[in-house]
């Protein structure tokens, strides 16, 4: 009988696997009862949606989905799916006819899921959302000239102030160098301001606002690289003198938990940090605030931003429900109701100057922050920029690097990157 | 002569105990911090001090009290599969050694070379195809699977540690019981598997610990929360900015690392077994 | 005489299980005639669309269409579920192969039986021989079936994909297809100069990594386990216990409170430093600092699984060597040095082995506890502790280049498996496994 049983044992498994594998047709049974969505698209008759979402932003998905499908009649679903675990998810279970048909995730991750075809465009409400957003949030929503996204709310970092510390919060980094000067103490781990000094998201700032930039052309044009022209070279140049000035630690020691931490703990009087920071504020009560960042060299801070959209999964069986629902979800109303329940910045033009959302602090710096920023590029290119301008940046902070040659480096790697990865799979 | 060999040893036992109190504390201030950072308020886990300052119960009740996170659903999760893994991936992993450590056979040296190289690869493309053949097989999603992945890579990382140890139980007890006329499962059974108990024991909890602390694996595989293991959960608490809640995730880990050390508690009495004087005699 | 061998063989090609039938072996011919039909019957349905999958990747990608003013989802091929697809119909193709091999084989062997003129076994009689010549197959079957589908299945799988162009942004599928490209991926490696110098000062820092850490947490796990099992030293179980627990807590936990323990500006270590009078340590913003403690951390961890191994394997050791050595009056040094470390290195070669390799792609540790900081401008995409496994992350799956990825892959492979293997076919465990018979 020799080797047989593992043999047969290994084939009869095997050909479970393949016999499986053919019967992996879509059984739709659906009675028909269609509805009409707003513009006359004919939703599918049986359709009914899942959406992923992400835990902060259930409140809002449920109420939301519940006012769709006593509207439409189409049942909903909702699972819980990280932020940031969205698009892996779709990557994998799109094309598997297992994701979710409706899902939302921030604009930079939409040139990966465009690339990989895994999202329908905004068709048929495309007017609808161009005249509800203005241009930048719409270009930030679009890839190749194609609309994707159906906005829902914006997002950019901002300067969060402990109020007791800080009565006025300052307008200027020179106001804020200034303050440091009286409320550093560097042997009990107090600090002024703080932001993670290694994270290119955060010192993107300090680029932008003099004139430097990531991508051309808004974002797109991966052969125009902005990061070491003067006004860059400039910024950083400023960046790097705020060591001694303002922060004197080195980059490493500042990680996202322990800022978090210091500031919590009363320890950091400022702290610049994005929207996802305001839940854990608003429990402690009125104890902080929150402006726009300060201006640099008496110029407003530029800074990164991003903006949170519905998108339909290319997969879906029911694409009118799905787009239909994508629509509904980020309508004025919807958004005024995300911003109640979660607290999100709306990014219709609008609800923005709703009276209740003029009048949340964290809201209006968010927007006002927004104004003067860039959505940051979603091309697949930009995966390449993070890695060599944190080394530059940090290089210039810790060790004073001189900053054009730190910058001109970092550019010649993200330029290597780049042209290898067109070439077909080099480095 | 007899008192200074005495006085000798109590030297070199207090020796013995300050080296064990000095690497203890080693061990223990790291936990420590763990532990009192599941008790500390708020969500983040850096803390200038060890102590917290205010503590709180809070992270263990929301951790089973939330509706959200399901925390309840997701330990049974752990325990059913951990524990199941732990039984087939022994159970593999030793069927594998005892065959490369008692048998001679044609392509032996040659599938132990195998073994070995196939622990080399570093494993980040292989991911793919393990979610496509899953998703064929239509067990993505399935706890099954989970184990299934888990008992089947147990003989790569743990066959030639066991292999080792087996070696070194002398031949000469499973022949004499061969001669004896018994099978060789009977041999396997009733003379291998007592002696190799501290082998088995390692075996054990390796397996047993991977099922609790895998997030990678589980992760893929498992796609809906309420099939999630502990150590998705724990991981999806600190992925993102978003929702990083350091503090309940230490509840959450602190929470891992009883059934582990209670299991290590209970097996650490196999650890010592093993060959007994005279065995090879018998 | 009859060759009975010859027309068995001949009626085995023919049709699995002929030549059985005629060897007048009922019953295994009737299995093998069964597994002959299925097999024959999958390989028609299958095989010839799996070859085809796996040659073409596929032929249409998915696409959009523009239909007035509303876009079309149109499916199309996914190269990587063709690849992956065509793979597993390979094997069981190959499979059903090796089993008509063995078919054949069978019916010849018990051909020559019958023609040296003795019986041939019955069906009982070869279960028999299952159960006692070949109970070695029989207990490798169910591992080997597992570790094929899971283990060796993915592993060419990721082979293959070093051969294409799966990369972005051009090749991801579903939207677009994926090619075979050859070596195109290894040439472009080769080409690319820029990145050598990061490549060896990687490397070699990789090498050291892997073997310090490995020395640390196996000799720190000897000792701890000898010390422990002292016979003078009490409360063996508490020790125990207390030194378990950095196993027990998920490294996750354990790495990031490490990081805060450790930070340079607000770690609690350097603030016990400075009651002391001392000064601050960088512990993780200097490279050499920053090597020292992820090695130290790395022991930390791996340290109590090692002490649970060598109190097994120090609990096999046989006590009368002991006994022999007290009688020739043995100093305790002298015990360690011929027997416990012979012993112990004996049965755990294969494990360091693993051990380094494990070491060579510990991921884990350097991703959550440092990610490669500090910064090293001098590298492309690469920190002053980036492991090689941890710079092919960022260099190419952040980017989602996943030929590139593998490519590197197999390197890496190739690098660790020359290293190991061969020093674990040098070892004693390995060449005179038979030490005890």
């Amino acid at each position: 009988m020799r080797k047989m049983t593992s043999l047969i044992l290994v084939l009869s498994m095997l050909l479970a696997v393949v016999a499986c594998s053919n019967a992996n047709e879509l059984n739709n049974t659906a009675s028909p009862k269609g509805d009409n969505a707003e513009d006359g698209l004919q939703l599918e008759p049986g359709a009914e949606l899942l959406i992923w979402a992400s835990k902060e932003d259930l409140p809002f998905m449920n109420a939301v989905s519940k006012q769709y499908t006593e509207k439409h009649g189409v049942p909903i679903t909702i699972q819980e799916v990280g932020a940031g675990d969205t698009l892996n998810k779709l990557t994998t279970d799109g094309p598997a006819q297992i994701g979710a048909d409706v899902v939302i995730f921030t604009h930079d991750h939409l040139g990966k899921a465009v690339a990989a075809g895994l999202v329908l465009p905004n068709d048929v409400w495309q007017e609808d959302t161009k005249s509800a957003n203005k241009d930048n949030i719409i270009r930030a929503v679009s890839y190749g000239n194609i609309m994707y996204g159906y906005p829902l709310s914006i997002e950019a970092p901002i300067m969060f102030y402990n109020k007791q510390l800080v009565p006025d919060p300052p307008v200027t980094f020179e106001e804020v160098v200034e303050f440091a000067k009286g409320y550093n103490d560097p042997d009990k781990a107090k600090f002024a301001l703080m932001w993670e000094i290694e994270n290119f998201y955060f010192n993107y700032m300090f680029i932008a606002t003099n004139g430097g930039y990531v991508f051309g052309n808004n974002g797109v044009n991966f052969n125009d690289i902005g990061l070491n022209n003067e006004g860059a070279a400039e910024g950083v140049a400023y960046y790097g003198s705020l060591k001694d000035e303002l922060l004197p630690v080195r980059t490493g020691d500042v990680t996202y938990d322990v800022k978090k931490g210091q500031f919590l703990s009363g320890q950091l009087a400022m702290n610049i940090d994005g929207p996802w920071l305001v839940g854990e504020l608003k429990k402690k009560g009125d104890m902080y605030g929150a402006v726009p960042i300060p201006s640099i060299n008496g110029k407003p801070s530029v800074s990164s931003s991003g903006v949170k959209s519905w998108y339909v999964n290319s997969y879906t069986s029911y694409p009118n429900a799905a787009k239909s629902f994508a629509h509904f979800a980020s309508s004025k109303d919807a958004q005024l109701l995300n911003f109640q329940l979660t607290g999100a910045a709306p990014s219709n033009s609008e609800v923005m100057l709703d009276e209740g959302v003029q009048k949340d602090e964290f809201v209006s710096a968010i927007a006002k922050q927004f104004e003067n920023s860039y959505p940051m590029p979603s091309i697949q290119e930009m995966s390449a920029v993070w890695i060599p301008m944190a080394a530059a940046m940090s290089d210039v902070w810790n060790n004073g690097a001189d900053v054009k040659q730190a910058l001109d480096q970092a550019v010649g790697q993200i330029k290597d990157s780049i042209s290898g990865g067109s070439s077909g799979g080099g480095l | 002569m007899n008192g200074r060999r005495k006085r000798k040893s109590t030297l070199s036992n207090l020796l013995g105990y300050a080296i064990l109190i000095l690497i203890s504390l080693c061990t223990l201030y790291p936990a420590l911090w763990v532990v009192l950072s599941s008790l500390r308020e708020g969500s983040s886990l850096y803390s200038p001090d060890l102590i917290p300052r205010a503590s709180t119960l809070e992270h263990y009740r929301e951790l089973f009290e939330s509706r959200t996170l399901l925390f309840k659903r997701w330990y049974w999760n752990t325990v059913k599969i951990s524990v199941i893994s732990m039984v087939l991936g022994t159970l593999l992993t030793t069927l594998v050694a005892y065959a490369f450590s008692r048998f001679r056979f044609y392509g032996r040296r040659t599938s132990m070379s195998i073994l070995l190289s196939l622990s080399m690869f570093p494993g980040f493309m292989s991911m793919i195809a393990i979610y496509v053949l899953l998703l064929q097989m239509k067990l993505l999603d399935t706890h099954i699977a989970v184990i299934l992945v888990y008992a089947a890579g147990a003989p790569v990382f743990g066959a030639f540690v066991s292999k080792g140890i087996l070696d070194t139980i002398p031949r000469s007890i499973d022949e004499s019981a061969r001669m004896d006329g018994a099978s060789h499962l009977r041999v396997f059974v009733s003379i291998i598997l007592p002696l190799a108990r501290p082998m088995l024991t390692y075996l054990a909890l390796t397996n047993f610990v991977g099922a609790w602390v895998d997030f990678i694996f589980a992760r893929l595989i498992l796609r809906s929360k309420e099939q999630w293991t502990v150590a998705v959960g724990l991981w999806d608490m600190v992925s993102s900015y978003q929702n990083s809640n350091f503090t309940m995730f230490s509840a959450g880990a602190v929470l891992v690392a009883i059934p582990i050390t209670v299991l290590f508690m209970y097996l650490q009495r196999y650890l010592v077994g093993g060959l007994t004087s005279g065995a090879s005699k018998g | 005489m009859k060759r009975y061998s010859k027309t068995a063989v001949i009626l085995s090609l023919l049709c699995m299980g002929l030549g059985q039938l005629y060897n007048r072996q009922f019953m295994k011919g009737i299995v093998f005639l069964a597994i002959h039909m299925v097999g024959l019957y999958y390989s028609i349905l299958y095989v010839p669309g799996a070859v085809r999958g796996l040659l073409t990747l596929g032929d249409h990608a998915a696409r959009m269409e523009l239909v007035g003013k509303i876009y079309q989802h149109l499916a199309g091929d996914h190269s990587i579920y063709l690849m992956i697809e065509g793979l597993i119909i390979l094997a069981l193709a190959v499979i059903y192969l090796g089993i008509y091999l063995l078919n054949i084989k069978d019916a010849h062997d018990a051909g020559r039986i019958r023609e040296s003129g003795k019986s041939i076994h019955t069906f009982r009689q070869d279960m028999y021989a299952l159960l006692d010549r070949k109970f070695a197959y029989l207990l490798l079957a169910l591992p080997a079936a597992g570790i094929l589908i899971f283990t060796v299945m993915p592993i060419i799988f990721m082979i293959l994909l070093a051969f294409t162009n799966y990369s972005a942004p051009d090749h991801i599928p579903p939207a677009k297809l994926v090619d075979w490209t050859g070596f195109q991926s290894f040439i472009d490696l080769l080409q690319l100069k820029t990145w050598s110098k990061t490549f060896y000062g990687v490397l070699i820092w990789t090498i050291i990594w892997a073997v310090l850490s490995t020395i640390t947490t196996y000799f720190s796990g000897i000792l701890i386990a000898l010390l422990i099992q002292r016979k003078g030293i009490r409360f063996k179980t508490m020790w125990r216990t207390i030194l378990i627990l950095p196993y027990a807590i998920p490294q996750i936990i354990s790495l990031l409170v490490m990081r805060n323990l450790f930070n340079g500006q607000f770690g609690p270590i350097n603030q016990y430093l400075s009651y002391f009078g001392l000064g601050k340590l960088p512990w993780l913003s200097d490279p050499v600092w920053a090597k020292a403690t992820v090695i130290a951390v790395n022991m930390w961890i791996g340290m109590p699984l090692t002490m649970v191994l060598m109190m097994g394997v120090l609990s096999t050791i046989p006590k009368e060597f002991y006994e022999a050595a007290e009688v020739d009056g043995a100093t305790g040094l002298q015990r360690f040095r011929f027997i416990t470390l012979p012993m112990i290195l004996f049965s755990t070669a294969p494990i360091l082995i693993i051990q380094f390799a494990g070491n060579f792609n510990n991921f884990n540790v350097i991703y959550l506890m440092t990610n490669g900081n500090p910064v090293q401008p001098d590298y492309q995409y690469a920190g002053s502790t980036d492991l090689l496994v941890t710079w092919l992350y960022k260099l190419t799956l952040e980017s989602s280049k996943f030929s590139t990825a593998s490519a590197i892959g197999i390197i890496i492979f190739l690098i660790i498996a020359s290293l190991s293997i061969g020093s674990y076919r040098r070892s004693r465990s390995f060449r005179e496994e038979d030490m005890f018979q």
